[in-house]
């Protein structure tokens, strides 16, 4: 188990270096530092010496790979890949344009993110499992086909019209919650509630669905008719039996995202006004912030990446026949 | 005599894109207290359905009862609320399947699982202590570990066993057991089989025996009831029936069984196939494929008929009681004489053949072991001629047809083909000379292309390899490739999935003849198929080996099959040959305890009572193969040879030579002895 | 010649789908194992009056893909020689024209004739007042502002009275072309189609048709005369932009996968049949690409895009074009992020396949390895490429209005969903709230991918084997 993880973690390295060269190539060769300052200064009429002045601001003026003028070592540190690259690897993530520290924003504004993130992520499976279990136990009957049409409908509604609909419903006309803002401790409840019931509500066509299919291939599987002939009740073959082996695949796609839950949500952040990282990142996209857009890059790779790890322990724990080795 | 168990007039449809399939068009069968009935039928006659009727577990919605009565202490099942058939289920009536494999609940532990069917009021450890007096009952060593073990952790044999500590857990009267050795090795079939009716007799319990396999039914039951399209068509004592049976399509299925005694006839074949249940019968459902039947068999419906316990739905037994009719000549074709001579070309040889799969593990995932799928393997055959190929599942028989076929890359040893080294050679090189080599496989739902035309199929291989000259000539030679198999021409446009199985098994070896092979490997190419299907596909084969000359390398379990085909064969145990010879040299003086312990597995009707039982008391093989990953020391079969000696723990036996044709490797043989 | 056409990238790969999509069904009806799949969907009839709702989408889309400039007037320029207009029509711009002409100053809500915001007037007598002005073009026909009721009253019932008329008559056409066996008469089909008891789902079909023609025929008659949708901030009618949103909606869905499609079929059925070396190298690209949760990557493309087109801006000189460049751009980081799961199930599907019995019968026959790939896997792996067409369709449409919003969406300029909620977002915070430019957008966009989800539901259950049971 120990040597599994260690393999894995190996094996992430090579990946991490590829999502990095990846955004390197992305930030760097379609276009030059130099056409980043322009952009920054307002194109027009930007002098030569404003160029040179913002790249020195933000760290912008060594060379890409190679520092031919520096001495020893610094031939290679004092370039910009090492400089923005290469110290993500130690979560060092560098300065933000207006010259705050990236990895302090990060770490203080991924709680606000994760309050929102981790209710609605467990609230949500509870929901959609226990829901899916419930079609799948009246199965073939109207209740099943209804809720079947009804998830249809439900997600071919734009998560836009829950958020919106949401804050027009529950904070202009009922006025029970504020529409937007964060507060810590306690009072945090008042401003999450809203972001959170959306986030579950706008999952639950798809999630329900998606549950339901794998409870109905389970259902179908032969070992569930032995426990039939062996006079179980249908309530204990479905939670016994169906449920413990639709855990499977359910992991498969839950797990992995667990760890991603730091970074949030964009659109719940950004229009509940929560102060995350999902809003953190659309602030640099609107300022255009590459040295942000960076580091959330590689820290969305490395959690996701981490998400499958635990993704393979999971499996261990609720399936006997899988051994990492 | 009382009856546990009444089925009367049962009927199950089933609704389907295509329409109404009637499954079981008027069942009625009685099963007494302790009476084993073995319900006898190919695949689509309705057999499975019918038992699952009984339960309520037809699959929902499609399957519907229809009609009919199930009495147990005169309460009627098929009426009861699904309440009330719970008390029924697992507690007075059980159910074994066929799959262990995908029957148990992978991530539930087996005692978990069994202890369920035992009543809640128990307590723990009382459960425990009841399962675990089941597990060792069912013949499971070392039960109070195997109670908290997972299914995969049990082989095929043991997962089967623990099914049936399952079902006989609550002690239900009636265990209904649905092809329960079907997908097991012969010689776990044989254990399993003597462990119901052991148990069988200790409980007294009754038992209905689903199965497809004359020989199991002969081996299991007391009584025989036979199934065509939905309706049981015989009944009778096991004495009365394997004595004599009374319906065509039971005598026909009789005469298709293959064997020694029908080495030099070809196969009894029933034409055609089982008509389709969506239709309404007029007259008797077998009328089309009987050749005795008359005009009133395709007017009016045979009445079921009782004579002195003996029942039978055919119009041949109307007007005169008791009286069976002459049987029928049946044409029998010899089969081509001078069978057992040696000579012939060698065409093909491999010596020492190895095939090896690493086994990765670790940080670097270095390999730390193999397994030794085939591990020294030397056989020759010659032009014209059959050599089989035995063993039990994973024994690495179907590796060697592969690694033969270069399908797989030999680790080492040397095939050689026409004196060409097959092995050695680069993909596009070894490229023309695959005409020679050709393949049939096992299942045949698999190994056609389901998006390609037959003309597609037969086209393919000439295409790949030149021959004929352009699209009409290979358009030719496809129409001349079906006629050879026995197929119409208007199937060239047609697609795979509207044959039948024993259909797509002619497709598959016209598709192999159409780059005019000399030798073609065959990897169980009937077990798939119900028994009249083999015996059409033995024949074609035996007909176009006479025909054409060609060399079949024949991969079976089947030992009847072999016995029937066979001019050569060889035994493979865990990855290495363990005995060779000719046919008959093998098979009746064998002289490896594994090869006789085979033979003595193998259920069979031929012979009288006594000659099985003496055969038996050699000694069915205890437990099963271990894996080829670690093989035991000395000879592999050791651990399970009755006779092992000091010896076979520590060597492995060098190879005794019994005459010119046949060798054994078995320390029982010391090289110089004359055996016999 | 009175125009001169213009093809944009974009509306060259949509010509190509059509192609490809005409071919495919061309194919698909001369091979058994296609044509019953489809069969079955044909037999849907949910599936099949969702698909009469897409069909209407897609025709819009086409239209707006059929893109030209107009020859303007020499004698207004004062130039010699043929001059065309900068700006770049579509046909579907022509066949809406008073839509997309009447332009008011701001916003007014459905059907008013009065703007939705007071101005200050200027009295003549030189006082100022806050007065809600008269619209420009709607109700522009009407003697008294009281007639409005009256006069929608009439147009409505002219649309419906039309609607009915064509409607029945496609009914009659369709029953008369339904008449099978000689002696049958149309009227007993039309019976027979309005009991459902038809092979093809008429009567679903010819619902849901109807329910279209309605539609157009309200909007022709009723929105050369009102804003039905009102109009927005700056006075663009807001119905006329939702259609001219179809477009843009319908690539994002369809080009997106397309444009990635050869690759992941590629890439999955290579890694898939030869396993190894090449196997790692593939498996490492979309492992690596996987990892990047997909909004950040897509992020991240759009700023670089960004920025290059700042930059070279120059190259972008007209609107039609830079929004067209974006737009495909933004389907190509969308398609790459898609892409690897496609390639991932086709690896594995492939390496299914590759140990099947007719493979490996193929290979003893000595096929090679490519004709293999090309005659037996890619055949049996199209199943999974169609499921995962029209399951991705729905989503993407809805990623669209998504990553308008986030600002990394398609051009601002362009007529998207996305940016139509975008832009009237903020108005919900009015007292009176804005709602008619949220609520046409959400509902546009809702009908197509209801309409998708049914349909690629139907799809997946025929062509997948594993829902064939």
């Amino acid at each position: 188990m120990i040597a599994y993880i260690f393999r894995r973690i190996l094996y992430a390295i090579p990946i991490l270096i590829g999502v990095n060269l990846l955004t390197f190539a992305l930030f760097f060769f379609v276009n030059s530092p130099d056409d980043m300052a322009r952009f920054h200064l307002g194109l027009k009429r930007v002098t030569p010496q404003a160029i040179a002045v913002w790249k020195a601001e933000h760290g912008y003026d060594r060379p890409l790979f190679y520092n031919a003028v520096a001495p020893g070592v610094e031939k290679l540190t004092q370039t910009i890949f090492y400089q923005r690259s290469v110290k993500l690897f130690v979560f060092d993530f560098g300065r933000s344009d207006d010259g705050r520290d990236i990895g302090y924003d990060i770490s203080q504004r991924m709680w606000p993110s994760l309050a929102i993130a981790l209710p609605t992520f467990v609230v949500g499976l509870a929901v959609y499992i226990s829901i899916s279990l419930m079609m799948v136990f009246f199965r073939a009957t109207y209740l099943d086909t209804g809720g079947v049409v009804l998830a249809v409908v439900m997600m071919s509604v734009s998560m836009l019209f829950y958020v919106i609909g949401g804050q027009y419903l529950f904070s202009k006309v009922l006025r029970l919650v504020p529409i937007s803002g964060y507060d810590t401790g306690l009072s945090a409840i008042k401003f999450v509630i809203l972001p959170i019931a959306v986030g579950v509500i706008s999952g639950i066509g798809s999630g329900v669905r998606l549950y339901r299919t794998f409870f109905l291939e389970e259902s179908s599987k032969e070992y569930v008719r032995t426990a039939r002939a062996k006079g179980l009740s249908e309530i204990r073959v479905l939670f016994s039996h169906v449920l413990k082996n639709a855990m499977i695949p359910i992991l498969t796609g839950v797990v992995v995202v667990i760890p991603s839950l730091f970074i949030g949500s964009l659109i719940l952040e950004s229009f509940f006004g929560i102060p995350g990282l999902g809003s953190y990142t659309i602030d640099a996209i609107r300022s255009q912030d590459f040295g942000i857009v960076h580091a959330m890059v590689f820290l969305g790779s490395v959690l996701y990446i981490v998400g499958l790890i635990l993704t393979d322990i999971s499996y261990t724990l609720v399936d006997p026949r899988v051994r990492l080795g | 005599m009382r009856t546990l168990l009444r089925i009367d007039d049962l009927k199950v449809s089933f609704a389907t894109a295509g329409g109404t399939v009637r499954a079981v068009d008027g069942v009625s069968l009685d099963i007494a207290p302790g009476e084993a009935v073995a319900l006898l039928g190919e695949s689509g006659s309705g057999k499975s359905v019918a038992a699952l009727a009984l339960l309520h577990l037809l699959p929902q919605p499609a399957g519907r009862i229809v009609a009919g009565r199930v009495l147990l202490d005169d309460r009627d099942l098929l009426r009861m609320s699904e309440r009330d058939m719970r008390a029924v289920r697992g507690r007075r009536i059980a159910m074994i399947f066929q799959e262990p494999q995908t029957s148990l609940n992978p991530v539930m532990t087996l005692g978990e699982q069994i202890a369920e069917i035992l009543p809640a009021s128990l307590s723990r450890s009382k459960r425990r202590e009841r399962v675990v007096y089941w597990l060792d009952a069912v013949g499971i060593a070392d039960p109070g570990r195997r109670y908290r073990e997972y299914p995969h952790q049990l082989s095929g044999g043991m997962k089967q066993r623990a099914m049936i500590a399952m079902a006989l857990a609550a002690e239900p009267q009636l265990l209904i057991a649905d092809e329960p050795t079907t997908a097991l090795d012969v010689t776990i079939q044989a254990q399993v089989l003597d462990l119901l009716k052991e148990l069988q007799r200790r409980t007294g319990m009754a038992m209905l025996f689903i199965t497809h396999d004359l020989a199991v039914a002969y081996q299991v039951a007391d009584r025989v009831a036979v199934m065509y399209a939905g309706e049981i068509v015989e009944s009778a004592d096991r004495q009365a029936f394997f004595g004599g049976a009374r319906h065509p399509y039971a005598q026909k299925l009789f005469r298709a069984v293959p064997g020694r005694g029908k080495r030099d006839e070809m196969l009894e074949v029933i034409s055609g196939g089982v008509p389709s249940l969506m239709q309404e019968f007029r007259g008797c459902r077998f009328a089309d494929r009987c050749d005795r039947a008359w005009d009133l068999c395709r007017t009016s419906a045979p009445a079921w008929q009782v004579d002195s316990g003996h029942g039978v739905r055919c119009h041949l037994y109307r007007t005169v009681k008791g009286v069976q009719p002459a049987a029928a000549t049946v044409p029998r074709t010899a089969a081509a004489g001078a069978r057992d001579a040696s000579d012939g070309q060698v065409l093909l040889q491999v010596r020492d053949l190895a095939v090896h799969f690493p086994i990765h593990s670790g940080v670097m995932r270095r390999i730390v072991g193999h397994v030794r799928a085939v591990d020294g393997v030397s056989l020759t055959i010659r032009a014209g001629r059959t050599l089989a190929l035995v063993g039990e599942s994973g024994c690495g028989k179907t590796t060697v047809g592969k690694a033969i076929l270069q399908l797989v890359v030999p680790t080492a040893g040397e095939v050689l083909f026409d004196d060409a080294r097959l092995d050695r050679m680069s993909p596009s090189a070894l490229r023309p000379l695959r005409r020679h080599l050709q393949v049939i496989f096992q299942d045949p739902y698999a190994s056609l292309d389901p998006r390609m035309q037959v003309s597609e199929i037969l086209e393919e291989g000439m295409r790949a390899q030149g021959i004929g000259a352009g699209a009409a000539e290979r358009r030719s030679r496809a129409h001349d490739l079906l006629g050879q198999v026995g197929l119409g021409t208007e199937a060239l446009a047609r697609y795979p999935h509207e044959f039948s199985g024993g259909q797509r098994q002619r497709l598959c070896i016209a598709r192999a003849l159409s780059v005019e092979p000399r030798l073609i490997v065959c990897d169980e190419p009937t077990s798939a198929l119900d028994v009249s299907v083999q015996a059409q596909i033995l024949n074609l084969l035996r007909r176009l080996q006479r025909e054409l000359s060609l060399s079949y390398l024949f991969i079976t379990h089947n030992l009847g099959v072999v016995e029937y085909l066979a001019h050569e064969v060889a035994v493979m145990y865990l990855g290495r040959l363990v005995e060779t010879g000719l046919a008959h040299e093998v098979l009746e003086a064998p002289k490896h305890p594994y090869t006789r312990a085979l033979l003595a597995a193998v259920p069979s009707i031929e012979g009288s009572g006594a000659k099985v039982a003496a055969v038996r008391a050699a000694g069915v093989p205890q437990g099963e193969a271990p894996s080829p990953v670690n093989p035991p020391t000395g000879c592999h079969y050791h651990p399970r040879c009755p006779q092992a000696m000091p010896q076979c723990r520590t060597d492995y036996p060098g190879t005794t030579r019994i005459s010119a044709t046949h060798w054994v490797r078995c320390h029982l043989y010391p090289a110089g002895t004359d055996p016999s | 010649m009175p125009f001169k056409p213009v093809i944009l990238w974009t509306d060259a790969l949509i010509y190509l789908l059509l192609a490809v999509t005409v071919a495919y069904g061309v194919y698909a009806a001369r091979h058994e194992h296609l044509r019953w799949p489809w069969r079955q969907v044909r037999r849907n009839p949910l599936a099949m009056a969702a698909l009469v709702v897409l069909v209407a989408y897609v025709v819009v889309g086409l239209a707006d893909s059929i893109h030209f400039r107009m020859r303007l007037d020499g004698s207004q320029t004062g130039v010699h020689g043929t001059i065309y207009s900068p700006q770049v029509l579509s046909a579907l711009d022509l066949l809406c024209t008073p839509l997309r002409t009447h332009v008011e100053q701001t916003y007014s809500a459905p059907f008013a004739l009065h703007a939705f915001t007071p101005q200050l007037v200027r009295r003549p007598d030189g006082s100022h007042v806050l007065e809600y002005p008269r619209l420009r073009f709607a109700g522009a026909g009407l003697e008294t502002p009281a007639d409005r009721a009256r006069d929608i009253a009439v147009r409505s019932l002219q649309a419906a009275v039309e609607s009915l008329m064509l409607w029945a008559a496609v009914v009659g056409a369709i029953a008369y072309w339904q008449v099978r066996q000689p002696g049958e008469s149309a009227r007993a089909v039309f019976a027979r189609m309005r009991r459902g008891q038809t092979d093809t789902p008429w009567r679903a079909m010819l619902a849901s048709l109807g329910v279209v023609i309605l539609i157009i025929a309200a909007v022709a008659n009723l929105g050369a005369e009102y804003h039905i949708l009102g109009t927005d901030q700056v006075g663009q009618d807001v119905l006329f932009e939702a259609i001219k949103s179809i477009r843009t909606g319908l690539l994002i869905g369809t080009l997106t996968t397309l444009v990635m499609l050869p690759f992941a079929l590629v890439m999955g059925v290579m890694a898939g049949y030869f396993g190894g070396r090449v196997d790692d190298v593939i498996q490492y690209i979309y492992t690596t690409l996987s990892s990047i949760p997909s909004v950040l990557l897509i992020v991240a493309g759009i700023l670089s895009l960004d920025l290059y087109m700042a930059n070279h801006a120059t190259s972008f000189d007209n609107i039609a074009q830079r929004q067209d460049v974006r737009l495909l751009s933004l389907c190509i980081i969308l398609g790459v992020t898609t892409w690897t799961g496609l390639c991932r199930l086709l690896r594995g599907e492939t390496m299914k396949l590759r140990d099947m019995d007719y493979i490996q019968a193929a290979i003893a026959l000595g096929v090679r390895s490519r004709r293999i790939m090309t005659r037996h896997i890619i055949p049996n792996v199209m199943h999974i490429v169609l499921i995962n067409v029209v399951l991705n369709f729905s989503g993407l449409v809805l990623a669209e209005a998504v990553l308008s919003y986030i600002g990394v969406g398609v051009d601002p300029s362009m007529n998207s969903w996305g940016n139509m909620i975008n832009g009237a977002r903020m108005e919900m915070a009015r007292d009176p709230v804005v709602w008619w430019a949220l609520a046409a957008a959400f509902l546009f966009m809702f009908t197509l991918v209801l309409a998708a989800n049914l349909f690629a539901d139907a799809v997946r259950d025929a062509f997948d084997p594993r829902m064939r049971k």
